[in-house]
């Protein structure tokens, strides 16, 4: 399985063809000016993550208090800005509650997770676990990412804080805390994984040690997932393939070493655009790294319904999302 | 304008375009920097097309040799290396260095307790061959908060070392300075300690330019001295700089290893 250098459409005239990246049946073209937006009217600081709404509206989260949520359409044309309270927007995920969808802004800043509707209105507040007993503090608990359970309970990853994956009933009551600093090390992200049906469980990233851990629905750790090279921010499910941004393959955090990583229905990596070949070893991942810069910091991965992956950037330049557009 | 022109300014922002991804440097795959005897440098780089261009000097280019396989460092050395492919722009350089263990003490004293959060493996980890992490607390790594540093070795027969390389971190925004002065003394045959070497910072120790960097060696030079006890008395940074955070609290020291060669 080789990564793609280049492709030759629109070769002619000793001009070079369009970058293609990534592995396998897995390939795509970048386009780091999907969006050209003027910085002066929609500026954005981190990019942090991506949300598609039932009518193709792409949200985005980024730390910018002149529009902490901006709303672009398939093309890369903004359409719609809002938000100048939240300081840390980090985690943005979307939810249908009985035809209506609703925006969950995890905001590390705030020390809360804030649901709103797609137009702003701020509908409820998750507060720190003040009962739980792990936190003796609101300033101890910096959420990073929410997941909807199927019954409609919210789960919240305390990534920039202590480490647990904290549970509330939809009305923000906390029922339960899991996870923490024993099982998880800078808990970045979580996700809803129905694969297998019969069995849904949590996608929960352990970045800091470059593993994805999966936990039954109430919290018992099922599995890790060994990705060496990949500090994953948050896992996205998309048909039976797991997407994420790599934010860097080695430290510092500054390191400008990111790519995109994709899995299979067994979790085994399967592409890496922007990165090394993905090579197992008596089925041990041999650890990956970026080759190709063609990014620095990839934060987010939004899987459109064309294939096409929409990348956002932390620390990289305040730079809008890089579209890849899928060419096989 | 001329039809030269024309074309020129039509297709050289393709061109640009389509070369403007660089490529990110080759990985050195062998983790260790010290090493006894002889030891290999592998490198890797598994992207199509690619190469791997090398130096023991100076900057790599596209003449420089192409890496095919470990390389053998039976001494010292310092390797340059570049990732190349036709379709991208040529990678920034990386370096590694290797150094080569001529002497190993019986027995290190470290008579400057190092700060309780970064003990590492007290003295053993300034001579167990490895390399400290980024990870502080790796074990590796001992950490002094603006203490002068003394280590006293012991070999088990007399040698003629040449060198000392001291191997520290260097993380101004973790507060983690370079050394400033280093002076290094021999147990003469009266049982006095003579000094056989020193190295000082030029106008005091000064502000590395890389935010972070693990793999700070400074060497001092010996004279002529045979002998099997060697004593070093490392000084840090001193205090942090007026524009630092911390300004007038002293910087921390980080040791994890000392060479005799």
């Amino acid at each position: 399985m080789k990564q793609s250098s280049l492709i030759t459409t629109g070769f002619c005239f000793g001009l070079k063809p369009e970058p293609i990246i990534g592995h396998g049946n897995f390939q795509y073209r970048i386009n780091q000016n999907w969006c050209t937006a003027n910085q002066a009217e929609f500026p954005v600081k981190n990019c942090h993550e991506m949300a598609m709404d039932s009518t193709g509206r792409i949200f985005m989260t980024t730390d910018d208090t002149r529009n902490n949520i901006l709303i672009f359409n398939k093309d890369g044309k903004i359409t719609g800005a809002w938000g100048r309270d939240y300081p840390g927007a980090h985690g943005l995920t979307l939810h249908n509650e009985n035809g209506i969808e609703f925006l969950y802004i995890a905001d590390y800043e705030r020390n809360q997770v804030i649901k709103t509707t797609l137009d702003g209105k701020v509908i409820q507040l998750f507060e720190w676990p003040a009962d739980s007993g792990k936190y003796a503090n609101k300033q101890e608990f910096h959420p990073t990412e929410t997941a909807i359970a199927p019954n409609g309970d919210v789960f919240v990853a305390d990534g920039y804080g202590k480490d647990y994956i904290v549970h509330y009933s939809p009305n923000g009551t906390l029922i339960n805390v899991f996870g923490g600093p024993e099982q998880l090390k800078n808990a970045h992200g979580i996700a809803l994984d129905t694969r297998d049906k019969n069995v849904p469980c949590w996608l929960v990233t352990s970045r800091a040690e470059n593993q994805l851990k999966r936990f039954s629905l109430d919290g018992i750790l099922l599995e890790t997932i060994s990705l060496p090279g990949a500090y994953i921010c948050r896992p996205v499910v998309y048909q039976e393939h797991v997407f994420f941004a790599v934010l860097i393959s080695q430290l510092p955090w500054d390191s400008g070493t990111g790519f995109v990583c994709i899995l299979d229905k067994n979790n085994r990596v399967i592409s890496a655009p922007g990165a090394s070949t993905p090579r197992y070893e008596e089925a041990l991942l041999q650890p990956l790294y970026q080759t190709i810069k063609a990014f620095k910091h990839p934060h987010d991965v939004l899987v459109d319904t064309d294939d096409s992956i929409y990348v956002t950037q932390w620390n990289s330049g305040n730079v809008y999302p890089t579209k890849l557009t899928r060419v096989s | 304008m001329n039809l030269f022109l024309r074309c020129v300014l039509l297709f050289v922002p393709a061109i640009i375009n389509a070369q403007s991804l660089q490529l990110a440097p080759p990985q050195f795959q062998t983790e260790g920097v010290f090493f006894r005897g002889k030891t290999q440098a592998i490198l890797s780089f598994d992207l199509e097309k690619a190469s791997i261009h090398y130096t023991f000097s100076g900057t790599p280019t596209l003449l420089s040799p192409i890496y095919t396989h470990p390389i053998t460092c039976r001494k010292s050395c310092s390797i340059s290396a570049i990732s190349t492919h036709p379709d991208y722009l040529p990678s920034i350089v990386t370096q590694k260095q290797f150094i080569k263990i001529t002497h190993r003490p019986k027995k290190l004293n470290l008579l400057t307790p190092p700060h309780n959060n970064y003990p590492g493996q007290s003295a053993k980890s300034l001579f167990d061959l490895k390399k400290g992490s980024l990870n502080l607390h790796d074990g590796d790594w001992l950490g002094f908060e603006g203490d002068t540093v003394v280590v006293e070795s012991f070999f088990e027969h007399k040698i003629h070392c040449k060198s000392i390389i001291i191997s520290t971190l260097s993380d101004l925004n973790a507060w983690i300075l370079p050394m400033r002065k280093i002076t290094v003394f021999g147990e003469n045959a009266h049982g006095s300690w003579e000094k056989i070497g020193s190295w000082e910072a030029m106008n005091g120790a000064s502000i590395p330019n890389s935010p972070v960097s693990y793999a700070t060696f400074q060497a001092v030079e010996l004279q002529y001295f045979i002998t099997n006890k060697i004593r070093l008395e490392i000084i840090p940074f001193g205090d942090l700089p007026n524009n630092h955070p911390g300004s007038g609290k002293p910087a921390w020291l980080f040791l994890d290893e000392i060479v005799f060669q």
